[in-house]
């Protein structure tokens, strides 16, 4: 009786073996999966980061490259824009 | 036996054992789920809950794609005094208080955050007590400065080393500042949202969902579920039909007009008009110390008022609808100056005429003229009154034009029917100039519109599409809300009085040499109920119409309310109607010569580039160009001639430099890496020289590469 039970036990134990290894690399995987995602986590905040950046920045060109600023800024360099009416020369 | 009982007792023992560590762990079972569940549940919930998803709002674009409003983050910044070591703590405080100071120089100097930061420290001299672990540095820091503030000293050590805590939010960001901002709206965490930031937030604001979260790390967050599944989806982004460039050629002026006039507030709408799309709509109000101009109001949508002579408009189309009189019949006028039913009424300017045509009555702006006219026709009894305000209805000014911001009422425009109590005999010939009636300027504008667009009224919109993850959601499209209002030759009529405004009337010194217009001046006095002597009589000075006047492209309205300075509607209103005009016109002009020169663009031939095979094929299908390619390869030279366009492979071979001359510097890069070489760049664009020649040994040296 005893002899079968230890017997079954050798039998089985690269089975046993196989199992934790299995168990293992679940456990890794498991882990490794979660470090992924707190990367991604941290790269997607640093995209949305240097999204609003470029965002911020690229209004800020905009506003001040509107006509009415740009004539602000150009009146101190005695520019000034041209109010004449383009006149036609020949109708396409 | 005696080994037999003493076996039978240990095996007894045994057992009593297990059944008394069974009994114990169901105990302890009962006590944790019934007695002391709440407590853990709770302490569960520290790692696994429901939590709302936040979603960004989405952005607000003009037609032209221009960013109008965005949700940018801002971080209140705070500091755990009690983390950073001493050493850390005693070395840096002096150029961290010093690099704050610096950073916000209207704010406290360096001296004062040292002081407070030792008292924190140390709640006050005592060491012994505990100090702060929540110190304010500041609040609605941007982007900017937080990335700065990060690698100050201390701070730079991180959470755990220097103490530095930064809460997120976001604030919603206008980049063009006032410019439309009443119109596009505000959205506020507690308080009423308004313009289309209202209207429209159902889609701005994005789906809000639960979903169960675990917590992974500190601050750290992910979804049960599907732990890849991030990101929450974005709100839908909204299209409006502003033009950025209209809207600031139309901001400018007005604010130039009103600061000019003193006015109390002003408002200008720009509406194309074969579509009814609104190109621009400021409104400015004085602020209450009277020094500059905000949008704080939306008066052109919401400011229901007496429109005066601009709806005179609507009265000579009534007489010519009713074929009533006909544009060269003289009028008696009495020179401006005559009595209905017992009130005086007066033209604005004394012109000292005692006859007109009826052309010249509407040219001049003539009150008595035009309301002796309407009582000759319309107030003979009932039914002509009833035919007076059936004209109003039939033109539709006593509908709502279906603005998409809310709080535009109904136009009140009296009823000979459903007002009789209020209708007096002096109803018509005051209605017939504008008065007893409420109307906002968009409104007014709307019916200009109409008769611009040959009396096919568009409803007006300000948003064109809504865009959901870059795709259309919505498309909105141009409304015709009524085929016809009036007859052509009502409406032909019309648009000649209207062009006879700017050529010889009220409106004649208002005329541009190279470029017509055409509409009505109004003059509309306010509070006359409250007339006395000695206090000043105010108006609103108005100018509605289109351009350019032969085949007209926008309407305009320009509504300046209570200038101090002048109030005829033909000097104060009227200058930024043609400024405006003008200015649109050039721009115009300019949008269709970058057309053309784009055009020409594709008459250049291109230099001699190579690059990622792929790339060019994708940029030549989108740019409908036909080309020959005589290879599969990777990387292609592309040479292009006067009538053709050919590509051929690249040679790179691994031991040798390869020439990346004609390449763009992501592609030069790309290459020259994966074949082991340090590469160095200086310039922008393409590569025009590189250091070593192409064909050298590749032993991994470093290259240099100069771009054009």
């Amino acid at each position: 009786m005893r002899n079968e039970l230890t017997n079954w036990i050798f039998k089985n134990l690269s089975f046993v073996f196989f199992l934790s290894a299995l168990g293992l690399v679940y456990i890794f995987n498991a882990h490794k999966a979660e470090k992924k995602l707190r990367e991604i986590q941290v790269l997607k905040q640093e995209v949305s980061d240097s999204k609003n950046h470029y965002h911020k920045i690229k209004s800020e060109i905009m506003y001040e490259s509107t006509e009415s600023q740009l004539a602000k800024e150009l009146i101190e360099k005695d520019l000034k824009s041209n109010d004449d009416v383009p006149v036609v020369i020949k109708q396409g | 036996m005696d080994k037999k009982n003493e076996l039978l007792v240990r095996v007894y023992f045994v057992m009593f054992m297990f059944i008394l560590v069974a009994v114990l762990i169901l105990g302890r079972v009962v006590k944790i789920t019934l007695f002391e569940g709440d407590k853990w549940r709770g302490k569960a919930d520290a790692y696994v809950k429901w939590m709302e998803k936040k979603v960004d709002r989405g952005d607000i674009y003009d037609a032209n794609g221009n960013l109008l409003a965005t949700s940018l983050p801002f971080f209140d910044v705070r500091m755990d005094l009690l983390i950073s070591s001493d050493a850390v703590f005693e070395n840096n405080i002096d150029s961290l208080a010093i690099c704050l100071a610096k950073l916000w120089p209207n704010g406290k100097p360096a001296s004062k955050w040292k002081a407070e930061f030792i008292q924190g420290r140390y709640a006050g001299k005592n060491k012994t007590k505990k100090g702060m672990s929540y110190f304010q540095i500041a609040d609605g820091v941007n982007l900017d400065e937080m990335e700065k503030l990060k690698k100050f000293p201390i701070f730079r050590e991180g959470h755990y080393g220097g103490g530095l805590i930064l809460e997120r939010t976001t604030k919603r960001e206008k980049p063009f500042r006032e410019i439309a901002s009443r119109t596009i709206g505000t959205d506020r965490a507690n308080a009423q949202n308004v313009g289309l930031e209202d209207s429209f937030d159902k889609f701005l604001r994005g789906k809000t969902t639960k979903q169960l979260m675990k917590r992974i790390k500190k601050n750290l967050w992910v979804p049960v579920q599907n732990p890849a599944e991030f990101d929450a989806k974005k709100g839908d982004d909204i299209i409006t039909t502003l033009d950025i460039n209209i809207q600031d050629i139309v901001h400018t002026e007005l604010l130039k007009a009103v600061t000019k006039e003193q006015a109390k507030a002003g408002t200008a709408i720009l509406m194309e008009v074969e579509t009814g799309a609104i190109k621009a709509i400021t409104n400015l109000e004085r602020s209450k110390s009277k020094e500059s101009y905000y949008e704080e109001y939306n008066y052109g949508i919401g400011q229901m008022t007496e429109p005066g002579s601009t709806l005179k408009l609507a009265t000579m189309m009534a007489l010519m609808e009713d074929s009533c009189v006909a544009l060269n019949d003289k009028v008696r006028v009495y020179g401006g100056k005559k009595k209905f039913y017992g009130e005086w009424m007066y033209d604005s300017e004394m012109h000292g005429k005692d006859e007109m045509t009826v052309m010249d009555v509407f040219k001049f702006s003539s009150n008595v003229g035009i309301a002796s006219l309407a009582d000759q026709c319309f107030n003979k009894d009932w039914s002509s009154r009833q035919k007076f305000t059936n004209y109003f209805r039939q033109f539709g000014l006593d509908q709502k034009t279906g603005i998409e911001i809310n709080g535009e009422v109904n136009p009140y425009i009296k009823d000979a029917k459903e007002h009789r109590k209020s209708f007096w005999l002096t109803s018509v010939p005051w209605m017939a100039h504008g008065y007893e009636m409420h109307l906002s300027p968009l409104q007014v504008l709307n019916f200009y519109n109409t008769v611009a667009n040959e009396g096919k009224k568009m409803k007006p919109y300000l948003v064109e599409s809504i865009l959901r993850e870059g795709k259309t959601l919505h498309q909105f499209h141009p409304k015709v809300v009524d085929e016809s209002i009036a007859r052509k030759e009502t409406i032909e009529k019309a648009q000649e009085l209207l062009h006879s405004v700017v050529k010889s009337g009220t409106g004649r010194r208002l005329k541009s040499k190279e470029f017509s217009f055409a509409g009505k001046t109004g003059t509309t006095r306010v509070d006359y109920d409250k007339d006395a002597e000695g206090v000043k009589k105010k108006y609103n000075a108005s100018f509605a119409g289109y351009f350019p006047a032969e085949d007209p492209k926008y309407s305009l309205i320009v509504v300046i309310y209570d200038p101090s300075v002048s109030y005829y509607g033909s000097s104060v209103a009227g200058p930024v109607f043609r400024n405006i005009a003008e200015k649109c016109n050039s721009l115009y002009f300019k949008n269709q010569l970058k057309e053309q020169m784009a055009e020409m663009k594709d008459f250049m031939i291109a230099k001699k580039q190579s690059g990622y095979g792929e790339d060019y094929d994708q940029l030549m299908a989108y740019m409908d160009v036909d080309y020959q390619r005589s290879s599969k390869a990777k990387w292609v030279n592309l040479l292009p001639s006067e009538d053709e366009v050919k590509m051929d492979k690249k040679r790179i071979l691994k031991n040798k430099i390869p020439d990346v001359r004609g390449m763009g510097i992501r592609d030069a890069t790309y290459v020259l890496e994966s074949l082991g070489l340090k590469v160095k760049t200086e310039g922008l664009g393409k590569v025009v020289t590189q250091t070593i020649k192409p064909g050298t040994k590749n032993v991994g040296q470093e290259i240099e590469l100069l771009l054009n």
